[in-house]
């Protein structure tokens, strides 16, 4: 049994915070953890991705189309990771498009999110978050919320974590804003489940 | 010599923790009472020692940890704690081992006493811009053995292995990891330790270590035999184990030996295995048990064709004739990392079945590509560097050049991102201080063109300085800019000579690099990159005059300042009837905290840090 979890997003959103938060929350558990980071790029607007795979796993990186789950922070990065997906896959995006700099003076963005959405459509599970308003405009924890979004939604993803088992990794892990940061994955994990109920995943 | 004890630390049983690869390794150093760590940052190995001094400052451990000011200095100070008969551990990146290595293959031949452990990371991917240098070269260069492993858990488990090795063979050892073996996560089992100090005991032995009055050709024999001598210690510890099955083959090496693994649980492969976790000394026998029992053999390693060449030549010794695929014949790639993919389709074709996840999957089928998409690195919001470069192109107009015709070259580090849009200040980025002799080199080669050349301050005092004094000491006609941030930052802000503290968070003296400059004899200044206009000025002033002129543009790291909160400016916003939408903020300096939509322009009130260059070069003086 094993599940595999791929987060993508650019340098500056917390990605690698998450995948040490979901892997340190597996590992509490005792289950076999093994993952990857883009390291050293995070605070320069790169785009990142990491890796997380729990359960009967022996190496670092998520076979092509073998992902559990894509957590994505910025809707078009996770055009990069099509490859992974298979039917099965629930894929897990941010609306928050941040244009890059390569782009910024064209006039019209090539994969703005109305654009990703369509090519997106054929995939069978597909939820689009808003993380921003669904935070209510915290100034941080949208990396928090959304992977409360995929708490509350993916059930294969209980036997490995928890809502209850993260709050328990964000109070050690984190060093600051704790209390905001437990109330920003528990809204989003109820937004996760009231996704859950109505696609009925 | 008195023998390692390790004394588990009484509220710390043995659990698992999570580690990255650096980590692990990190821990077996500490299980292994290793007093002294030494080393350069640089990706990916810096975490080895980061976390070292984390662990050092948090439980009070008796352990030296230094970020040296290069990799040969870091290896000359862990040689000498290993002459002491104290344990030592010293750590780099693939090119620094280039650096490191005169020590390296000198001391080989002195032999130390107390265990010495020199860990390279390679970077097959060049996830961090280096060569995909295959450091495995350096053990047969250096005649040293080489531990090899695949995994965070092993990575620990190495580390005390190639302690014992070095004490008990009297030689240094090198650990070799790779990106996803250095980078990876992975369960650790950990005990907490306490490192027993040793008495420093070094003793005056003229003929081991001077190399003037030492018999070198017979070290040199004694380093062979020595070498000859690690096959039955490595054998003692178990390593390279040899798994025969069928008449197919697998000789691995390294993370390769994880993409095998999960192969062979997803597939369900009955495979003959040998797993190479030392390349040198080659396990000739192991090789000819396997060579034996099978009839064809992939060969799994990243990088370079070593493992190859090696089991060849043992095929060829032993007169076997077994198909051996690999690098060679175009199975597997000699360029970029690994993967699952990779592997399993090595394995395809060594066991005739195709393998693959995609077989099956609808959505695999549909053949939907991924989307390619640019998405260039930037300077930080509030950089310096990106002031500064924004500061040297504008002194290159002011000194009426034009920058077809300014030769500047650029160097490692963050102050490489000069090459990017829109700055793209830099014409070349080559090794560690390579801006200044490169700079120097064109005007010997007859540039009539002004020649500037830009490092970070780490750099400069990494190998910047002697290639400053060989351009003073020939009357040079160049200017450099020492783009002074204060750490060592693209790597994760370790202290740098200019930080005024060490690694374990001790004071120390912030060394002036203008004061340096001078003293070498350069005419130096001084800028503040953030006063746009008044450096722009001082930097034209400077580029038109002859001679070698070094300026130091100083400010600290962004990251750092604000990390710190060691100053609260005002963040800027854009007055949006004063913007005329011009572009120049995007097009001629840029900043990640200036954003465009549809048009309008704004500033993204949780990046901005004030630093408030874009306001000094707005054209209509639309930020405020």
């Amino acid at each position: 049994m094993k599940y595999e979890l791929l987060m993508a997003g650019v340098g500056g959103q917390g990605i690698i915070t998450l995948s040490e938060l979901v892997a340190t929350s597996a590992l509490k558990k005792g289950i076999k953890v093994t993952a990857t980071q883009d390291k050293g790029l995070a605070q320069r607007w790169g785009s990142v991705k990491a890796y997380v795979r729990l359960g009967d796993v022996y190496s670092p990186m998520i076979p092509k189309y073998a992902a559990n789950a894509i957590l994505s922070l910025e809707i078009a990065e996770t055009l990069r990771y099509l490859d992974y997906i298979n039917e099965n896959t629930i894929l897990v995006v941010d609306t928050k498009r941040m244009i890059p700099k390569d782009n910024m003076l064209e006039k019209e963005d090539t994969l703005s999110p109305l654009k990703v959405k369509k090519i997106l459509s054929p995939y069978p599970h597909v939820f689009f978050v808003n993380a921003e308003s669904g935070s209510k405009e915290a100034e941080f924890g949208t990396n928090i919320f959304m992977l409360g979004v995929l708490l509350g939604l993916d059930g294969r993803l209980k036997d490995f974590v928890t809502v209850d088992e993260m709050k328990e990794t964000v109070k050690s892990m984190l060093r600051s804003h704790v209390s905001e940061n437990l109330e920003v994955l528990e809204r989003g994990a109820s937004l996760g489940s009231e996704l859950r109920d109505a696609d009925g995943v | 010599m008195k023998s390692v004890e390790v004394q588990r630390h009484p509220d710390n049983a043995m659990h698992d923790e999570l580690l990255l690869g650096n980590e692990a390794i990190a821990e077996g150093a500490l299980e292994s009472s290793v007093e002294v760590a030494t080393g350069y940052p640089g990706t990916p190995s810096s975490e080895t020692l980061q976390y070292l001094s984390k662990k050092v400052l948090s439980e009070g451990l008796q352990v030296y940890v230094e970020w040296s000011t290069n990799e040969k200095v870091a290896i000359d100070t862990a040689a000498a704690s290993a002459w002491a008969g104290k344990r030592s551990l010293v750590t780099m990146k693939a090119a620094g081992l280039n650096v490191a290595s005169d020590t390296l293959t000198n001391i080989a031949y002195k032999g130390v006493k107390g265990g010495m452990v020199v860990y390279v990371a390679d970077d097959p991917g060049t996830h961090a811009g280096c060569t995909e240098q295959d450091s495995r070269y350096f053990a047969f260069l250096s005649s040293l053995p080489i531990l090899d492993p695949s995994h965070p858990p092993e990575a620990k488990e190495f580390t005390k292995i190639a302690f014992e090795l070095s004490e008990k063979l009297e030689i240094p050892v090198i650990l070799r990891s790779t990106t996803n073996v250095a980078h990876a996560l992975g369960n650790v089992p950990v005990v907490g330790t306490v490192v027993t100090p040793r008495n420093f005991n070094f003793k005056k032995e003229l003929t081991r270590y001077t190399t003037i009055l030492a018999d070198r050709m017979q070290q040199h024999a004694e380093l062979l035999k020595k070498i000859e001598t690690a096959r039955h210690a490595i054998d003692d510890h178990g390593l390279n184990p040899l798994i025969l099955k069928n008449r197919s083959g697998v000789v691995v090496s390294g993370v390769s030996w994880t993409y095998l693994q999960e192969a062979i649980h997803t597939f369900q492969l009955d495979l003959s295995t040998l797993k190479i976790d030392c390349e040198n000394p080659w396990p000739t026998e192991k090789a000819r048990s396997m060579l034996s029992s099978v009839d064809e053999i992939l060969v799994l390693e990243e990088q370079e064709p070593i493992v190859e060449t090696l089991l060849k030549k043992t095929a060829a010794e032993s007169g076997k004739s077994v198909h051996i695929i690999g690098k060679e014949d175009g199975t597997m790639p000699r360029v970029g990392e690994y993967t699952f993919e990779l592997v399993a389709s090595g394995l395809s074709k060594l066991i005739g079945r195709e393998l693959t996840l995609s077989n099956g999957s609808e959505v695999a089928k549909k053949g939907i590509k991924p989307v390619e998409m640019k998405r260039t690195l930037s300077f930080c919001p509030g950089c310096p560097h990106s002031a500064t470069y924004y500061v040297i192109n504008r002194a290159i107009a002011k000194a009426r050049l034009s920058r077809r015709d300014v030769i500047v070259t650029g160097d490692i580090g963050c102050t490489s991102m000069g090459v990017f849009k829109p700055l793209e200040t830099l014409w070349t980025e080559v090794t560690m201080g390579a801006s200044i002799g490169l700079a120097h080199g064109f005007k010997v080669a007859g540039a009539k063109n002004t020649v500037i050349a830009t490092l970070g301050d780490s750099t400069f005092f990494h190998a910047g300085m002697p290639a400053l004094v060989n351009a003073v000491a020939h009357g040079s006609d160049i200017t450099i800019i020492v783009l002074d941030n204060g750490w060592t930052a693209m790597t994760g802000l370790q202290p740098s000579p200019t930080s005024g503290r060490t690694a374990l968070g001790k004071q120390a003296t912030p060394i002036d690099i203008a004061r340096v400059a001078e003293a070498i004899g350069a005419q130096t200044v001084v800028i503040d990159p953030f006063e746009v206009a008044k450096s722009t000025e001082m930097v034209a002033n400077t580029i038109k005059k002859s001679g070698v002129k070094v300026i130091v543009s100083r400010a600290e790291c962004a990251l750092q300042s604000s990390r710190v909160g060691r100053e609260k400016r005002t963040k800027l916003r854009v007055n949006e009837e004063k913007c005329k939408s011009c572009g120049a903020c995007i097009t001629t300096f840029y900043c990640p905290a200036i954003l465009v939509q549809d048009g309008t322009y704004s500033i993204d009130s949780l990046s901005c840090v004030g630093c408030k260059v874009c306001a000094q070069m707005c054209p209509f003086n639309a930020i405020e």
